[in-house]
């Protein structure tokens, strides 16, 4: 029974993607998040319209032929806002994923090797951040620092930081008394290189499972910024903004409000089907019980 | 003798394209111990599964199981139920994951009773008191509101077996009971697991990779091999007159001693390795209120000796008696919290990580479960050159490489293992593998941490092997770490037995061994199966 445990532990490259190819939900969310990504980095080269050009005439339309998801109050495409709107989603949520790794994958793994005080010290501190609603205090950040999307990416990527620690330290934690760490400090490796060559490889999966749900709650939480107005700035347009501009407009065009919300809702669904299916194709244990 | 309480017929099993079972025959009666040997992948547990009908759905089974003349093999899930627990009860080996960590004993033990027999609360409380008593877990001292996590795992175990008995099962099926166990305690569950058996006239299946156990406990043995019966029988006949080949390779593998040329005289000059001096560790105690504390547990008290260049010493004693806390202090993973650790003229007790490389370098460790010693993620090359970060000039890849290559080969391994993953090798195999990390270096002291007792007995023979040459060859010093008196009698020179944090007795091994002063040792070498006497005692008693 452990052999077969440990046997499943080390997949190889071959047998994860066996498996994630027969994973619905990764397979899914896999295509949603390309197809998402790819909108994005198609809009750098060409949408259907310019969505810095005002055009009043073509206001309000319903989805037609020549708009596919109508326009909006100031007659620009919908679909070409939506398109370029998913790069500042995209960009915020990953450059604040990317802030949460960087910074607390280390914390998290320093904590987990040195234990004693300095570990009480820094799950303390990660306690105090989880205690504020995380997006409440993103909009306090913003407002103290100002609206605007670096300070947008930072006050979300703060959030981030506690979440990677956390998962580092316990995945670390749960590996420092293992024989081979033992071996290796047998070996007169010290923490710090101990960390990289053992520790690091072997949490890889449980921080990219995580990865891609805090890809999702940023995703999220640009948006909700954004519809305060705290987030991207006009003229750019975001998914957020996009929402909250509809919101006068939802008894003559809903489709201002149902597109850009739909496209959140699918964008998530995707992260989280990913993030899920990540999960279950990475993990020995969970896969044992379906 | 009353009728059969189990009869296995031509019983053969698959799982997807692998055939696990060919054609197994067992019958069990009641009052009667029926040993199954083998060794890991014979399908011992995959028998007992098929029995509880617990068996992956992937299975599909042929030929008949009959419990008082009831076929299980197509019984419903729900007479299953109904029979698990109550007429068949299973001990598991593991009595660490075999308990529901959140739940009392108490609660655990009624569960069944109250389940299978619709008693109340109380009744089964009284029951499982009762049954609890009987395991030798008396309330006075262990009331049923304790939480596993509180007991040691021999009294889990008894746990374990008071659940499996409550109901006076008639059949009862213990999966290596007592493999997670020290001697001591292994020797204190077979003996209830014997009363039991005679108490209740029950039928007990015995699956062990231990013929000296088994010799031990079962009237019957049968004898399985890749999923087929190689010979079954009386025990006593079967083990004495050894007819099948296979039965007497297992037999001569479970009392193989070594070759070994050094046996006698401990190659190497005579100074002293290693010394330890009044080494003790004491861990805080249990917190009794938000500033209290418990006495402090002295895991390790007072201890010292020393060892020689070239000799192989045995660091025998119970689990819990501080043997691996001592192995951890003189590698220097852990820090004594008084008295000196002295390694090759230095102290490594009280060095800092850099200045303990040179001493690092002479010595390394080989730790017990094979499956955990070495990275999932990296390759053998990696893992095996590991120490080799230890030397002071920096390697090149090639050197490395062949450093590796040499190691590899000297422990029974090929070079082209070297581009494997741990996953990729058998437990035998991965133990030649830490072997071949330890000795990477040339270190003069290799720490073995129970090297052998996870391994089968034909595997661990040729590990056994190993180090004797590794002694023979190189002039090792070892210091084995082992409950298993065979190991250490078959592959040291001097013993030290250890006990509550102690050194108790110390000498040459042979000398301990057969003329043991002190009450610990007699102990460890009364509760020590051994095949030869269990067949002479079965002999005679018939």
């Amino acid at each position: 029974m452990e052999e077969e445990l440990i046997a499943l532990e080390h997949e190889d490259w071959r047998h994860f993607t066996r498996k994630a190819f027969t994973n619905r939900s990764f397979l899914a969310g896999a295509l949603i998040t390309a197809v998402v990504v790819a909108v994005a980095l198609f809009s750098f080269a060409w949408t259907p319209y310019d969505v810095t050009k005002l055009v009043i005439a073509d206001r309000l339309q319903s989805p037609n032929a020549a708009h596919w998801f109508g326009t909006d109050h100031f007659g620009r495409d919908i679909l070409s806002m939506i398109m370029v709107g998913s790069r500042n989603s995209i960009a915020v949520a990953l450059i604040a994923v990317g802030i949460g790794i960087a910074v607390g994958v280390p914390l998290g793994c320093w904590a987990a090797a040195k234990r004693g005080l300095a570990d009480e010290v820094l799950m303390r501190a990660s306690d105090i951040v989880f205690a504020f609603p995380a997006l409440l205090s993103a909009v306090m950040i913003t407002a103290i620092f100002g609206p605007g999307i670096v300070n947008a990416i930072i006050a979300i990527g703060i959030f981030n930081i506690p979440v990677f620690a956390r998962v580092a330290r316990g995945g670390a934690l749960a590996l420092w008394p293992r024989e081979f760490v033992l071996a290796a400090r047998a070996s007169g490796k010290r923490a710090g290189l101990i960390t990289v060559q053992h520790i690091l490889p072997n949490i890889a999966n449980l921080l990219l499972v995580q990865g891609t749900i805090q890809f999702s709650l940023g995703i999220l939480a640009e948006a909700g910024l954004s519809y305060v107005g705290l987030g991207t700035q006009p003229p750019a347009p975001s998914w957020g903004r996009m929402l909250f501009e509809a919101q006068t407009m939802m008894t003559i065009a809903p489709h201002m409000a149902i597109v850009p919300g739909l496209a959140i809702i699918v964008t998530v669904l995707g992260l989280n089907l990913l993030g899920d299916g990540l999960r279950d194709v990475l993990d020995p244990r969970l896969r044992r019980q379906r | 003798m009353t009728g059969p309480v189990l009869e296995i017929e031509n019983l053969s099993l698959s799982i997807g394209r692998h055939a696990i079972l060919k054609d197994v025959d067992l019958t069990v009666r009641a009052g009667e111990v029926v040993g199954l040997v083998g060794e890991s992948g014979s399908g011992k547990s995959m028998t007992a599964l098929t029995v509880m009908g617990l068996l992956p759905h992937a299975a599909r089974t042929a030929g008949s199981v009959r419990f008082i003349g009831e076929d299980l093999l197509s019984a419903t899930e729900d007479r299953l139920c109904d029979l698990r627990g109550d007429d068949i009860g299973m001990v598991f080996q593991e009595p660490m994951t075999a308990l529901n960590p959140v739940k009392t004993i108490g609660e655990q033990v009624a569960e069944g009773i109250r389940w299978h027999t619709g008693a109340n609360r109380p009744e089964a409380e009284s029951r499982a008191r009762a049954i609890l008593a009987r395991v030798g877990l008396p309330e006075e001292k262990f009331p049923l509101s304790r939480y596993p996590h509180e007991l040691s795992g021999g009294q889990r175990q008894r746990v374990v077996i008071a659940i499996a008995c409550a109901l006076h099962p008639k059949l009862l099926i213990a999966d290596e009971p007592t493999t997670a166990l020290d001697v001591v305690l292994q020797a204190q569950i077979l003996d209830l697991l014997r009363e039991l058996v005679a108490e209740n006239d029950m039928g007990l299946i015995l699956i062990s990779h231990d013929l000296g156990v088994v010799a031990d406990m079962a009237d019957r043995i049968a004898i399985l091999r890749r999923g087929e019966v190689q010979e079954a029988g009386e025990t006593a006949s079967v083990l004495r007159e050894q007819k099948h080949p296979y039965t007497r390779a297992l037999a001569e593998a479970s009392t193989h001693v070594p070759a070994w040329a050094n046996a006698a005289t401990p190659p190497g000059d005579e100074h002293r390795l290693l010394e330890l001096e009044n080494v003790a560790r004491h861990y805080p105690g249990h917190r009794k209120g938000l500033f209290g504390r418990g006495e402090p547990v002295r895991a390790v008290d007072g201890v010292g000796f020393s060892v020689r260049a070239g000799h192989s010493v045995a660091l025998v004693g119970q689990s819990g008696c501080g043997k691996s806390t001592l192995a951890r202090m003189i590698l220097a993973l852990d820090r004594p919290t008084s008295g000196k650790i002295v390694f090759d003229g230095m102290e490594t007790s009280a060095l800092g990580e850099r200045a303990l490389r040179p001493a690092r370098r002479e010595m390394q460790v080989v730790f017990q479960d094979p499956y955990g010693s070495f990275d999932p993620r990296q390759k053998i090359e990696t893992s095996v050159a590991e120490p080799l970060h230890l030397m002071d000039e920096r390697m090149g890849r090639r050197e490395k490489r062949e450093r590796v290559t040499e190691a590899l080969v000297e422990v029974g391994m090929t070079p082209a293992d070297r581009d494997k993953y741990p996953h990729e090798f058998s437990g035998g195999q991965r133990q030649r593998l830490a072997i071949a990390r330890a000795i990477i270096t040339r270190p003069k002291l290799v720490v073995a941490d129970e090297p052998v007792s996870a391994l089968d007995v034909s595997i661990r023979a040729q590990i056994l092997d190993l180090f004797a040459k590794l002694n023979d060859d190189l002039g090792l010093a070892f210091l084995f770490i082992t409950h298993d008196l065979t190991v250490a009698r078959a592959i040291t020179h001097d013993v030290l037995v250890m006990d509550h944090g102690k050194i108790v007795e110390t000498g040459k091994t042979s000398t301990v061994l057969d003329h043991p002063q002190t009450d610990v040792t007699r102990r460890l070498i009364a509760a020590a199966p051994d095949l030869q006497r269990a067949i002479t005692r079965r002999l005679t008693a018939g």
